[in-house]
């Protein structure tokens, strides 16, 4: 067990709610939580890390990729032996034998293959997805799982990202305050180009990756995906993509491009994972052990320009299609 | 290839050459605690150099697993050796060692050799010893102190002075719209609005459309819009020269025009480099080339009025040939900009009797980002009395109390060698004199001494974090590191500045 945390819940913040009673009570609270960890990468290695080191034993890991060679320079629970393994089973094996009295279920799949019920078991749930589709189901899934009769039914969802030397830190009560969908029009998509650019009008060299990749594979491989890990494809796009270029007098074409276009690939590092991560898991201690003020409910990161930080109240929509009304 | 690969989600960032740099850079962490090894780990991923840590020797006990980077095996272990191994583990081109020292504070009040301290391009430390503080400011050496307390973290970072060419910062390009050279108006003036048909029309990029605004705004007006009222004016007359109300490009013009006017003329920061240039090339005896090249960039302001062109062009609606044309223009004036900047440079470095040439790599980057440069200087006084009270009293906030009652406890530590106890909370809220008259301050301190001095994980892996960032921008000398304190709050997940 971990004593780090023992004073922190034996004795009264000077800042807490007054309804909070320290005691052993809160620190089994923190043990016995169940705690659902959705993503593996960057984010959920140091979740799971700092979950492990904050006194949890109970987590839960879900992940669907495989380990990558670019995934190293941050996923510090693999190394170059596990690539091709599952990142959630070869997680939760390196944090078990860190941590002999910490039990993770990894599950190496997608979030929605799981049932209602697996959802229902846990006391909370930390998002480290990099997927916008994948957070607006876990989203939805939690807000529908909302019974008014039952207090259990309410699972908390912290949600973090991060995006080079940005992130940022979500905290969400479904139906209670503001969910992940409420706020979706603060999220930044993948650039998309206008097909008249792409197929008359290119101008950057990314204008004639995007028309490669999207127009020209589809034509001459109609019944094949482009899967930018297998070689031939990045080498096929690569080859068309020069030649377009060369066509209408673009530079700037090269392998690291075409890669960065067509995977929308995002910058990411060590330091803003670990400390969005930590962040995350620093609220989901609060919010278990009632033991200090939780963040309400946005927070912003940029380390870019010296350090920033912005945390603000974002305000439920009434129109929001998942949470309005509820 | 492999490399490339491997660290290609970083090198996005920095680049090739942030990244040799954060390889070639030794950094020396003395006392490591948890939250300093996470800065190590958070430097090691990315493909640092080489870090040592310093330490007493001493044999890992099961009850003091508290840093992740033990485990149950290496009980029994010497502690800096196994935390060496297990966190050379995390990065195979990382040469990662030890050095033992028989009394770490006996050896943090002494005085080191020279050549010890020269060993390492940065050196992090948990509290701010004066003595080691002093020997590394003489040696311009940085430092990074940074710690916890319960849900606080403090960082501050010693550097004389910070020099940064490539900031990264975002900020709008002055394509010369309201001062265009002769090239680009002449193109400009080649087109005729007028007698294009409706597509040709479609696909004038918007810069031209704006150049032929601001030069018919000028025909009947004695300056450029100022007032909302003109403003409104000037887009409206953009919006009347629509053929078809469809034309993307007319709209970019319309949202694009406050730029023309906000990107013009030498940014006041820059200004402010180019007047202190002189002072400061006596002061580091004409050696260093930051400062030389913005002795190149006076010349050259002097010359010309403005700061050089990069020649990037944002995208536009346009057909190729019209932005490849008008990209071609933007290059060829960026070229001819850096020919007169390196001939102004050249004569420089002439005079100062510098023997080696410049990297045209090197001059390019600085060009690139003339527009936002940085340069800062610090005293690299540790927390005291007087800096303290002058960095707090101004702006009421609560993190302002945070960093009188880490100063507080970090005098105390200095004194005695060891953490304060909730004992000791009146006799530290006594000692807070003049600093402030908040009786929170004894909340604050109840906060930070309820902690038995046991570490929060969660709150060491965002100090961790934030100094281990900030390491990658000293070493790389890529973006703007934080100038110098910041104090993390996670009772109410914000951080906050200072400069002391
Ligand atoms: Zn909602």
């Amino acid at each position: 067990m971990d004593k780090s945390i023992v004073p922190y819940l034996t004795s009264k913040s000077p800042f807490a709610e007054d309804e909070f009673v320290p005691g052993q009570d809160v620190v089994d609270a923190i043990h016995n939580a169940r705690i659902l960890v959705l993503g593996a990468g960057g984010l959920g290695c140091e979740i799971l890390k700092d979950l492990a080191c904050s006194g949890f034993t109970d987590i839960h890991v879900i992940d669907m990729d495989t380990i990558d060679l670019s995934n190293l320079n941050r996923q510090f629970l693999f190394r170059r032996a596990d690539i091709g393994k599952s990142k959630a089973e070869t997680a939760a094996k390196f944090i078990m034998k860190r941590f002999p009295n910490v039990k993770i279920t990894p599950y190496f799949g997608r979030l929605q293959d799981k049932e209602d019920d697996y959802y229902r078991q846990f006391s909370l749930v930390i998002s480290g997805l990099d997927s916008i589709e994948a957070r607006r189901w876990i989203n939805n899934k939690l807000v529908q799982l909302v019974d008014p009769n039952e207090f259990d039914s309410l699972k908390p969802l912290i949600d973090g990202g991060t995006e080079g030397f940005r992130g940022q830190v979500k905290v969400i009560f479904p139906t209670f305050s503001a969910c992940y969908e409420c706020s979706l029009d603060t999220i930044s998509g993948s650039t998309t180009y206008p097909m008249c650019t792409i197929a008359n009008n290119p101008r950057l060299p990314e204008h004639c990756i995007e028309y490669v990749s999207s127009v020209l594979w589809k034509a001459e491989f109609p019944n094949e995906k482009l899967d930018m890990d297998i070689p031939q494809h990045v080498d096929w796009i690569l080859k068309y993509s020069l030649e377009r270029a060369q066509m209408f007098n673009i530079d700037g074409v090269d392998r690291k491009l075409v890669l960065g276009v067509v995977k929308n690939i995002i910058p990411a590092i060590a330091s803003t994972n670990a400390i969005i991560a930590a962040s995350c898991c620093n609220e989901a201690f609060k919010i278990l052990s009632s033991s200090a003020p939780v963040l309400d409910n946005f927070m912003m990161y940029s380390g870019a320009d010296s350090v920033f930080t912005y945390s603000f109240a974002y305000e439920r929509k009434e129109s929001c299609p998942v949470c309005g009304g509820r | 290839m492999d490399r490339e690969e491997k660290y290609d989600r970083q090198l996005r960032l920095w680049e090739n050459q942030g990244q040799q740099l954060l390889e070639s850079a030794r950094v020396l962490v003395v006392q490591p605690t948890v939250t300093s090894l996470e800065l190590v780990k958070n430097l090691v991923l990315p493909g640092v150099g080489s870090f040592t840590l310093l330490d007493e020797p001493q044999t890992v006990q099961s009850e003091d697993l508290v840093s992740f980077y033990l485990s149950p095996d290496d009980v029994g272990s010497e502690r800096m050796s196994s935390l060496v191994k297990n966190l050379n583990e995390l990065n195979e081109d990382v040469a990662g060692d030890f050095h033992h020292v028989e009394d770490v504070n006996v050896w943090l009040q002494t005085v080191q050799p020279t050549d010890f301290w020269n060993q390492y391009d940065l050196v992090v430390l948990n509290w701010e010893y004066p003595l080691v503080l002093e020997q590394l400011s003489k040696l311009k050496i940085p430092v990074i102190v940074t710690n916890t307390l319960g849900f606080y973290g403090i960082l501050r970072i010693f550097k004389p002075s910070v020099e940064v060419v490539e900031t990264h910062t975002q900020g709008v390009a002055d394509l010369r719209i309201v001062n265009p050279w002769d090239e680009l108006l002449q193109y400009s003036d080649s087109i005729d609005l007028e007698s294009l048909d409706v597509e040709e029309h479609a696909q004038i990029p918007y810069l031209i459309i704006q150049l032929k605004a601001v030069q018919a705004w000028r025909k009947a007006h004695t300056q450029l819009p100022k007032t909302s009222q003109e403003k409104k004016g000037f887009k409206k007359m953009i919006m009347d020269w629509k053929k078809d109300y469809q034309e993307l490009n007319f709209d970019e013009a319309v949202e694009n025009s406050h730029m023309i006017m906000s990107s013009t003329g030498v940014p006041h920061s820059i200004q402010e480099l180019l007047q202190q240039v002189d002072t400061r090339l006596e002061e580091e005896n004409s050696r260093s080339l930051f400062w030389i090249l913005v002795k190149a960039l006076k010349a050259f302001v002097t010359r010309t009025g403005v700061l050089p062109l990069t020649g990037a062009l944002p995208d536009m609606t346009s057909s190729t040939g019209n932005y490849l044309a008008l990209k071609k223009i933007y290059q060829g004036k960026a070229d001819a900009d850096r020919a007169l900047f390196t001939q102004k440079l050249d004569k420089i470095l002439e005079t100062m009797h510098w023997n080696h040439a410049v990297d045209p790599q090197t001059v390019q980057t600085f060009l690139k980002n003339s527009r936002h440069l940085y340069f800062s200087q610090s005293s690299c006084q540790p927390l005291n009395y007087v800096n303290t009270k002058i960095a707090t009293e101004h702006e009421d906030s609560k993190s302002n109390l945070v960093l009188i009652g880490i100063f507080l406890v970090q005098q105390y530590i200095l004194a005695h060698n060891a953490l304060p106890t909730l004992d000791h909370l009146d006799d530290l809220f006594s000692q807070r004199k003049s600093l402030t008259a908040s009786h929170e301050l004894y909340d604050v301190l109840r906060e930070i001494l309820r902690a038995q001095g046991q570490q929060l994980n969660n709150i060491c892996s965002v100090m961790g974090g934030i100094a281990g960032q900030e390491a990658i921008k000293l070493v790389t000398n890529q973006y703007i590191p934080v100038d110098n304190t910041l104090i993390f709050d996670g009772l109410r997940s914000v951080t906050e500045r200072w400069k002391v």
